[in-house]
């Protein structure tokens, strides 16, 4: 194998058919930057469902008749439960103070005794099953004694957990699709530079060139091509980012993994369009 | 060195080669003679196996037709020089890297290449046009960058399908002379043209095809 005529060709055939190598960098480009925004969107909407999880908590009302006793009891099987990080007590004066705080009313005025029940706080730890499972963890609560109901603040959570776990499999149709479209579109802007040179193959072929050392040059040439769209993608999107960030500051992280995998995605792509390219001339 | 045994190479129009049989032997000169479609082009194409032979079969050094697979195919033709009348040059690159490719091929190293392909050039008289692109070239330089390809790798046999063709008379004369030159050195040439008269000027044995049949 001659590994330096290989690479000697590759930058030989960069150089010289300029407009289809031009035109295959940036189809790389486009169709990297597809992806890499879809991978994104998906990477961070992870993100901005456990921001909003985090914020919310399970409460259980407790029944009036509840004695003191009964309540530390309750309270500390609940803490016993799997995912469960804290369990805040909220007496029914605390509940009629916010009450108050809430809508301004006196509940005292109209009424002469507290309606409001004591209730539990409880805080899930985060990644926790018993968020993605919620309705499992409120059945569970359901059946101990001494709780009147269970009210989890969370509707909103739980749409976004469904809206999520919906989406992410979108995403990873929407990606696999731009993926393959993408390869597709670079495997034939590649096939026309391939096409150009089809003569030169063919008498290559004639006089003793085996296959492998014709394609060769040209998985390498797609790999230079890959390299620097690659690399055109991973400017624009740390432009993007930067822009974004500084619209909607903590939305959206990037991590410098996904610069690299943006990189070497290009010349993935590269290497099997050409692979792909190549195989209807040899 | 070569051998046809009984060839016979067909094709969905009807036209074709049979019952083909002749012999080159070392350091030998054989023309093929015959008129356009006579099967001159079929003979030489079924020997560097661009054509496989339906019947019959081909021997090349140690290669036998019959048990030459796809992927041998590359290997035979190393041992084979061949010379075509559309040139055949890779028009992206130059004069040095056309006829250095062979080599790239073989795996000869860096050195060595440069060595053989000055000599070679020496051989057709094109040292100063080493660094010339093809279309920078006349005809006649183009088929001389032909030749020095075909004869780098020392091959058994050189194949010439009508060399001469696209040429002047003077210019087929020198494009001869050279071939003429090769030969002395011991390379055989089996070389194919419709030009009988051309054939009888040089010294060499005529094999008369037509119809795609020997006669």
């Amino acid at each position: 194998m001659n590994l330096f005529y290989s690479v000697r060709e590759a930058f030989a055939g960069f150089t010289k058919a300029r407009v289809s190598t031009v035109i295959t960098i940036f189809t790389v480009s486009f169709f990297l930057f597809l992806l890499s925004i879809v991978a994104i969107l998906s990477l961070n909407m992870n993100r901005v469902v456990t921001m909003l999880n985090a914020n919310h908590d399970v409460q259980v009302f407790l029944s009036n008749t509840i004695s003191a006793v009964e309540k530390d009891e309750l309270r500390a099987e609940i803490l016993d439960m799997d995912d469960v990080l804290a369990v805040d007590y909220i007496s029914k004066d605390q509940a009629a103070a916010e009450f108050q705080r809430e809508f301004g009313d006196d509940i005292f005025e109209a009424l002469e005794e507290n309606p409001l029940p004591a209730s539990f706080i409880i805080k899930l730890n985060e990644n926790s099953d018993a968020k993605t499972n919620i309705n499992d963890f409120a059945q569970k609560l359901e059946q101990m004694p001494n709780i009147d109901e269970v009210v989890m603040h969370q509707g909103a959570l739980q749409i976004l957990v469904k809206f999520s776990s919906v989406s992410r499999v979108v995403m990873y149709v929407l990606f696999v699709l731009v993926f393959l479209g993408s390869l597709f579109m670079i495997s034939n802007t590649i096939r026309l530079i391939i096409f150009a040179r089809r003569k030169i193959i063919a008498t290559m072929k004639l006089v003793g060139a085996t296959d492998a050392f014709i394609r060769r040059p040209f998985l390498f040439e797609g790999i230079l091509q890959g390299l620097v769209g690659g690399s055109i993608t991973m400017a624009a999107i740390y432009l993007l980012v930067k822009i974004f960030v500084l619209q909607w500051p903590g939305l959206l992280v990037v991590s410098k993994e996904f610069y690299l995998i943006v990189l070497l995605a290009g010349m993935l792509f590269g290497f099997i369009g050409s692979l792909f390219a190549i195989r209807r001339f040899l | 060195m070569l051998e046809l045994h009984n060839v016979k190479v067909s094709y969905p129009t009807g036209d074709g080669i049979q019952q083909i049989t002749f012999k080159v032997n070392p350091g030998e000169v054989v023309f093929l003679v015959g008129p356009s479609g006579a099967g001159k082009s079929t003979v030489l194409k079924s020997i560097f196996l661009e054509e496989r032979p339906s019947e019959g079969h081909i021997i090349v050094g140690e290669y036998n037709s019959l048990f030459v697979s796809k992927q041998d195919i590359p290997y035979l033709r190393r041992k084979l020089g061949i010379v075509f009348q559309d040139f055949k040059l890779l028009n992206d690159r130059d004069v040095f890297r056309n006829i250095s490719f062979v080599l790239e091929v073989v795996g000869v190293r860096g050195k060595v290449i440069k060595r053989k392909v000055l000599r070679a050039l020496a051989d057709v008289g094109l040292s100063h046009k080493s660094r010339k692109y093809p279309e920078e070239l006349s005809g006649g330089e183009q088929q001389r960058v032909a030749i020095a390809r075909a004869i780098v790798n020392e091959p058994y046999i050189l194949l010439a399908d009508e060399p001469t063709g696209n040429l002047d008379p003077d210019t087929a004369a020198e494009i001869m002379n050279v071939l003429m030159r090769i030969n002395m050195r011991g390379t055989s040439i089996l070389m194919a043209t419709h030009n009988f008269a051309l054939a009888k000027s040089y010294d060499g044995r005529i094999i008369r095809i037509e119809n795609g049949q020997l006669i």
